[in-house]
């Protein structure tokens, strides 16, 4: 479904030049869930703005459904193509009611019927009509990342990419939004990326991931391995080690 | 340190180290009696903490809840740095038998910072951003030394930067904090916090803005700092395996209230709903459930 | 004005204040309730508005609220300046005119000038600023140089220099004064819009396949308007005082207009012995700038709490 190859991005050039993503390469099967793991600055999230258009591609070839897609992108790679955004907060415009905010895409694509077309949408995330008139300052975190799936699924696309969508969020709200995903993925047969830098996360929504770190690939692992500590590199068993959370143990042996 | 460095986190009590005091056979550090933030704001009254009460020896104390939880409320309140709309009222609100409610602003000012001290989630936006690292140390130590010279804040910032592990203090002194990383960054803000020899650290979210390998790094140093001082510590977090990991006691707080308090360990016994919810509903590497339990949250705890 | 201002009946506050508004419309008003009721809470804002919107009744009801006519004066010899009384409220002037009467036409004038130039000004800078910012690159070097140079002028003397190629005259006189005005409109503009810009909603638009055309006008103008508004509000008085000075240099409205400025112009030769002539209208030129002073500052508050603070 999406097909990525030594993708390079720079920004930048002379002294300020700063390589984002160097040769990185990713195949994803449609259906399937992918994960994109590491810290900030391992250059994850841009992969995800290079597959959209909005990070400049320096080299490297990337494709989606077999074909190359256009530079500029078009308005048929952004109905197959969506993005939902880390930060809640600054995802939604802050004067546009709900109704406005999931009208705009259809209003873009020449789509009729958004009247019903909005109620369904809000449906499928899980929100009540009452919601639709609504302004993001009177939604939370969680309604408004719902708002905000609601806008990328409303095209009906069927590759979409997620930028943490969870880590701006509680625990359990979180919760509540990864199984909104994972169920949205299963009903309409979704292909997703999902960028994150918690190990639980990606290990939970995906089958398969690539762990990145200064804008390079580390390694190619699955979910099972990683649950099962059977990972190849020292720096993916690091980030797992530091998932399960502070131990005095380990204090220890770095202290002495 | 520890004698038990093959068992999982320890428990303080069991600890050797003469400076630390026992937190129950002294007067505790801080008591908080039915501690009350509200903020009175143009659509109604908030009432962001409601009634919480604890006491603090010299100990590692975290305090977990979701945001709008009131936790860090609580911390700001005990150091006085609600922010203007907001009110506070306790039955009891004391540091080291002073009680803050009453103190003068004067003393508020020389405890604050002095013998008590905060580090914030950003070392971004609590660093000045156009002093050096080293000059904003040496001013943090005399303020609060004020008799102490030039050199000896300079010698004080120097070991104080060496004690978070900085590889080259003598380079990070000079530095401005939009030239060293975000871990750099805490690290340089916890020196600066504890160069004052604090009794009292109060941590909110200290670690949240970094990435976990660093985060644990810092985490690791402020652990070794607060119990070579024998400091009392609040961990102010919404990571509650973090805390309970880290902690020797942890207050789980919803809506402004503690729905339960627990030792450090003894996680899997948490008999509230809310806590077993919140420890449920996170995805772990160890293998978590599919969908995952959602929190149902019951009107009863917010009464 | 301390405590809550007259509250309507509960069931409308309670329809206007709803967390679950039913339509577009409920929610706009809701929005617009609650900026209303921060507004409102401002004792000098309200003012300001007051004074705003009694300039705008005077000068739609003039004719009938002016007791003579403003530019047919009474006989020479007997009503020349005559000091205020109850026949002239404010007296009249060196053509035996009512000075009041002048007045309350003039109110006309100074509130066509207003509301021309903030007219033209508002979307010339709107539309330079958030196409600049947002494009970027030589669209924005060349946009914003040509600002810059317009900024650079002060704003009397440019005006004086167009009002004397075009000819004087009130029109003219708005030309100019809005031909001045845009620039720093689209400094602002460009500065919010550089904000917005990289901002996740704005690349949420963009992922959708929005155009630029699209985004600017749906989307970053609308959070410029509101610190544009301010910012115009603020100058009105500055625009007043404007049109009020080329008056008063003969270049703005010509006799026998009753306009404020030209008033104080010619008020200005009895200044000694008759000074009504010349105070009256520039305690109206004076009220009407504090009024718009005020409802900017007031709607600063409201609109842009960032600036205010």
């Amino acid at each position: 479904m999406l097909d990525i190859s030594n993708l390079h991005v720079v920004y930048g050039t002379g002294r300020l030049r700063v390589d984002a993503v160097k040769d990185v390469s990713v195949r994803v099967a449609p259906g399937e869930a992918y994960g994109l793991v590491g810290e900030s600055g391992s250059g994850k999230s841009t992969v995800l703005r290079a597959i959209t258009g909005l990070a400049p591609v320096a080299g490297g070839t990337i494709a989606v459904g077999g074909q190359p897609v256009p530079s500029p992108r078009n308005k048929a790679f952004y109905r197959t193509v969506q993005m939902v955004f880390q930060d809640p907060y600054g995802s939604l415009h802050p004067r546009h009611t709900v109704d406005q905010t999931l009208a705009e895409p259809l209003a873009i694509h020449g789509e009729r019927d958004a009247e019903n077309r909005i109620v369904a949408a809000l449906r499928e995330v899980g929100l009540a009509p009452s919601f639709r008139f609504r302004y993001p300052h009177q939604l939370s975190g969680g309604q408004r990342q719902r708002v905000a799936i609601a806008r990328a699924m409303i095209l009906r696309p069927k590759v979409l990419l997620l930028d943490e969508p969870t880590s701006a969020l509680d625990a359990s709200v979180q919760a509540e939004i990864l199984n909104l995903l994972d169920q949205l993925r299963r009903d309409l047969g979704l292909t997703y990326v999902l960028v994150s830098h918690d190990l639980a996360v990606v290990a939970h929504l995906c089958d398969r991931l690539l762990v990145m770190q200064h804008g390079a690939a580390v390694e190619e692992t699955t979910a099972a391995a990683l649950r099962s500590g059977q990972v190849g590199s020292p720096y993916t068993r690091s980030l797992i080690e530091a998932s399960r959370g502070f131990t005095r143990v380990s204090a220890m042996q770095n202290a002495g | 340190m520890d004698k038990n460095a093959d068992s999982m986190p320890t428990t303080i009590g069991e600890a050797p180290s003469s400076i630390r005091h026992s937190p129950l056979t002294t007067r505790p550090l801080l008591e908080v009696e039915d501690l009350h933030v509200r903020f009175h704001l143009r659509t109604g009254t908030v009432h962001a903490v409601r009634g919480l009460s604890f006491a603090l020896g010299r100990e590692r104390l975290g305090i977990v809840g979701e945001s709008g939880s009131g936790k860090s409320q609580t911390g700001r309140a005990i150091l006085g740095l609600t922010p203007p709309p907001g009110e506070v009222t306790a039955k009891r609100l004391a540091f080291d038998g002073i009680d803050l409610l009453t103190a003068s602003r004067r003393q508020l000012r020389e405890l604050r910072g002095g013998r008590m001290t905060m580090v914030m989630q950003d070392p971004k936006f609590s660093l000045n951003p156009v002093m050096t690292i080293g000059d904003q140390i040496m001013e943090a130590y005399r303020a609060h030394a004020p008799r102490a010279g030039r050199g000896e804040a300079r010698d004080k910032s120097l070991a104080m930067l060496e004690a978070v592990k900085m590889r080259d203090p003598g380079r990070v002194f000079a530095l401005y904090p939009h030239e060293v990383s975000g871990g750099m960054g805490q690290r340089a803000m916890i020196a600066m916090m504890l160069v004052t020899d604090p009794d009292l650290l109060i941590a909110d979210e200290p670690t949240s803005a970094l990435d976990v390998t660093v985060s644990m790094e810092v985490l690791r140093i402020l652990d070794e700092l607060v119990s070579e001082r024998g400091m009392g510590l609040i961990l102010i977090s919404h990571d509650l395996k973090l805390v309970s990991s880290f902690c020797d006691r942890v207050l789980v707080m919803y809506a402004g209230r503690v729905m339960e308090e627990l030792r450090a360990g003894a996680l899997h016994q948490a008999q509230h709903p809310y806590t077993q919810g919140l420890m449920r509903c996170l995805p772990t590497l160890q293998g978590d459930l599919n969908p995952l339990p959602t929190l149902t949250r019951d009107p009863a705890w917010t009464l | 004005m301390a405590g809550s201002p007259a509250l309507p009946p509960r069931s409308l506050n309670d329809w206007l204040l709803t967390n679950e508004p039913a339509s577009r419309t409920q929610a706009r008003l809701g929005r617009a309730y609650l900026n209303w009721r921060a507004f409102s809470r401002n004792p000098l804002a309200m003012v300001g508005l007051f004074i705003v919107l009694a300039l705008v009744v005077v000068a739609l009801l003039a004719p009938w609220i002016a007791p003579y006519s403003p530019i047919s004066g009474g006989d020479l010899r007997t009503q020349r300046l005559l000091p205020p009384s109850s026949t002239y409220l404010f007296g009249t002037d060196d053509q035996a005119r009512d000075i009041l009467s002048r007045l309350v036409h003039g109110a006309r004038i100074t509130l066509f000038v207003v509301a021309l130039v903030s007219i033209i000004a508002t979307p010339i800078g709107l539309l330079v600023g958030t196409v600049a910012g947002y494009m970027g690159g030589w669209v924005d070097a060349v946009l914003m140089r040509i600002t810059d140079v317009f900024l650079a002028f002060p704003r009397l003397v440019l005006a004086l220099a167009f009002v004397a190629a075009l000819g004087p005259g009130i029109e003219n006189a708005v030309i100019a004064i809005a031909i001045t005005a845009w620039p720093p409109y689209a400094r602002i503009a460009r500065a919010e819009t550089l904000t917005i810009r990289n901002s996740d909603f704005i690349a949420a638009v963009k992922l959708q396949g929005g155009s630029t055309a699209r985004i600017i006008w749906g989307h970053v103008v609308p959070l410029c308007l509101s610190s544009v508004i301010v910012r115009v509000t603020l100058d009105m008085a500055g625009i007043i005082l404007t049109a009020a000075g080329l008056g008063f240099l003969g270049l703005g409205a010509q006799p026998p207009t009753p306009e404020w400025g030209a008033m104080v112009a010619t008020g200005r030769n009895y200044l000694i012995d008759q000074w009504w002539v010349a105070a009256v209208p520039g305690l109206a030129i004076c009220i009407v700038s504090l009024g718009f002073n005020l409802l900017g500052d007031g709607l600063r508050d409201v609109l842009d709490p960032k600036a205010a603070r």
